[in-house]
């Protein structure tokens, strides 16, 4: 019966390119949307990740960077250098703000550099130099491009215009990205002369970030210190959270659109063979029989979709870095497991009423093909 | 029109069946009190006109409809009598359908249209396949087993009938307007073979139809008319 599953099913090939692509499409909304936030999860924290820092100390009770501020004395980042284990403590500024060039705005972490900074500067500079002076500044290339600004150019940020000395990659993400001026000029234009926002913590070779972060909270007084993927982990978890109803939403419109598709389809290609099944049920198929090729072919079709859909979001996950889009792709194990399961769901559900039509046919009815 | 002389030797055996649909007013009786043996090797030509009941009785002797009253023995069993999960094991195992319309299914060769009923008894795959490759050989249709149904002729469709309606090796076969869709030549051809299966393989055939060319094909004629013989 498998056999004139798959011949029913691909004789018509007009009407399975036509249900695979939609169960595809509709796998595909599914698979990309999860891919996108997954990936901007990863971007969001890039700074975090790439920074070059163990331990990240903040304000009491600040646990990201995202929609946060924090503030603490500058001394802080003396007394966090003698915690035994801190190999080096860079503070830096840190405020969430505009970058403008002419009518173009575009939100960006705005870093303040000390000069020489162990940690905290851009990983991976494309163009000009890797660290600003004062009046100079270090912007992604993509918002460069976006801007149009090069090197030489001028940007405005936190309301004075700066130079572009350098163009970096990897700092940008779907919500905004990294800017990188003087901790001088930062702390001169936010009135910030005795305060930094985080101290970026390098520990020494052999020691535990864990037990250095510990160390650093209980000898330093009123700061938070978390190891950097805590720290990442808090970040990406301010993502989840803004984006889990959507998310929740698109999976459900997802599934249902792929659930008509699929139905709609069984449905049709049962209604035609409606006869054959009769023929079958006449010399003496019992309906499991044909229960089995309901379900043989939803369940095909279904995987074709799915392995349709899974194709078109690699190629989508390929072709956005070419697209000059501020976005990235990530499709997880969990996320194909979810859409998997979902379509498992999909072919069972949409047998159904074809299952329920083949159990009312009237076998008898088959002579002189009534 | 006399009810058939029942012999205890039949392959089937119908005694005084009725087929009555709806009740009181609305009550139609398609079949009545019909009596019928047929031997091995027999083939049986039952005719009459549009709506004597032929279709209903043909239903009734194929296990595809229960009669109201009256019993249907088949090699002794009384299948008329068996609960409905039953009978589609009957229908596989004893029985062999010939529709007017061939009824081939349409995405499979016609090695598969005969294959895929001894699969359904239970034969594997590749036994199955080697039996109907076999079979069809031997109605002359051993150059077209990989054909669908719609590149075959009309007499080549109902050859592919035939053959998978003999591929459970049945002790029935039970055929409804088997000419109507073929031209005379080719009616007659068929006709002749069902009789050399009759013959040769000892099998019983009845058939249902209003093609007066295939009366001499018969060992005998019965004619229905309102649900009597």
């Amino acid at each position: 019966m498998l056999r004139l599953a798959f011949r029913n099913l691909f004789q018509s090939k007009v009407r399975l390119m036509v249900s695979i692509g939609g169960v595809a499409l509709a796998l595909m909304l599914i698979l990309s949307l999860d891919a996108i936030f997954a990936g901007s999860q990863n971007q969001v924290t890039a700074y975090i990740d790439h920074s070059g820092a163990d331990i990240f100390v903040a304000q009491p009770g600040v646990r990201n960077m995202h929609m946060t501020a924090s503030a603490l004395p500058m001394s802080v980042a003396s007394e966090v250098k003698v915690v035994p284990g801190v190999e080096s403590a860079t503070p830096i500024l840190y405020l969430t703000n505009m970058i403008v060039v002419g009518d173009e705005r575009n939100l960006a972490y705005v870093i303040g550099l000390p000069p020489r900074p162990v940690a905290g500067g851009p990983w991976r500079i494309v163009e000009g130099k890797p660290l600003p002076s004062v009046g100079e500044a270090v912007i992604d290339r993509g918002v460069a491009v976006k801007s149009g600004v090069g090197l030489g150019g001028e940007v405005e940020i936190l309301g004075e215009v700066f130079t572009v000395v350098g163009l970096s990659e990897g700092t940008t993400t779907l919500l905004n990205s990294v800017a990188f001026i003087s901790k001088q000029d930062f702390a001169r234009l936010r009135g910030e002369a005795r305060t930094v926002s985080f101290v970026l913590v390098t520990v020494r070779p052999g020691e535990s970030p864990e037990t250095v972060a510990a160390r650093i909270e209980t000898n330093v007084n009123d700061v938070t210190a978390l190891t950097r993927a805590d720290f990442a982990e808090q970040e990406r978890k301010v993502v989840r959270d803004m984006g889990n109803d959507i998310i929740a939403i698109m999976n459900l419109v997802g599934f249902l659109i792929g659930l008509a598709v699929m139905a709609l389809t069984v449905y049709t290609a049962t209604l035609a063979r409606r006869a054959e099944y009769g023929v079958l049920k006449a010399i003496g198929a019992r309906n499991g029989h044909l229960y089995g090729v309901v379900m043989a072919q939803a369940f095909i079709s279904i995987a074709l979709g799915f392995g349709l859909g899974f194709a078109f979001t690699e190629l989508l996950s390929l072709a956005v870095p070419y697209l000059n889009l501020s976005l990235a792709l990530a499709i997880s194990g969990d996320s194909l497991l979810k859409v998997a399961l979902v379509s498992l769901v999909i072919a069972g559900a949409s047998a159904i009423l074809p299952i329920r039509q083949i159990a009312g046919l009237d076998p008898a009815r088959v002579f002189r093909g009534r | 029109m006399n009810n058939e002389t029942i012999t205890t030797q039949s392959t089937l055996r119908v005694e005084g069946v009725t087929k009555r649909f709806g009740a009181s007013a609305t009550e139609v009786v398609a079949v009545r009190n019909v009596s019928l043996a047929v031997a091995p090797g027999e083939i049986v030509l039952i005719m009459g006109p549009s709506g004597s009941g032929k279709t209903t009785l043909l239903s009734m002797l194929g296990a595809l409809l229960k009669p109201t009253e009256g019993t249907i023995h088949l090699n002794g069993e009384v299948i008329s009598a068996l609960a409905e999960n039953r009978l589609p094991d009957i229908r596989l195992q004893q029985f062999g359908f010939i529709f007017q319309d061939f009824n081939l299914l349409s995405a499979l060769t016609a090695l598969e249209n005969v294959a895929i009923v001894a699969e359904l008894a239970g034969m594997r795959n590749g036994a199955a396949r080697k039996k109907a490759a076999a079979l069809l050989a031997e109605l002359g249709l051993g150059g077209r087993l990989n054909f669908l149904p719609e590149k075959l002729s009309g007499g080549e469709k109902q050859r592919v009938a035939i053959a998978r309606a003999l591929i459970n090796d049945p002790s029935l076969i039970l055929a409804d307007e088997p000419t109507a869709n073929l031209d005379s030549k080719i009616g007659h051809e068929i006709m002749r073979l069902l009789r050399n299966i009759a013959r040769e393989q000892g099998r019983s055939v009845v058939i249902v139809s209003h093609d007066q060319r295939i009366k001499d094909i018969a060992d005998r004629v019965l004619w229905l008319e309102d649900g009597q013989f």
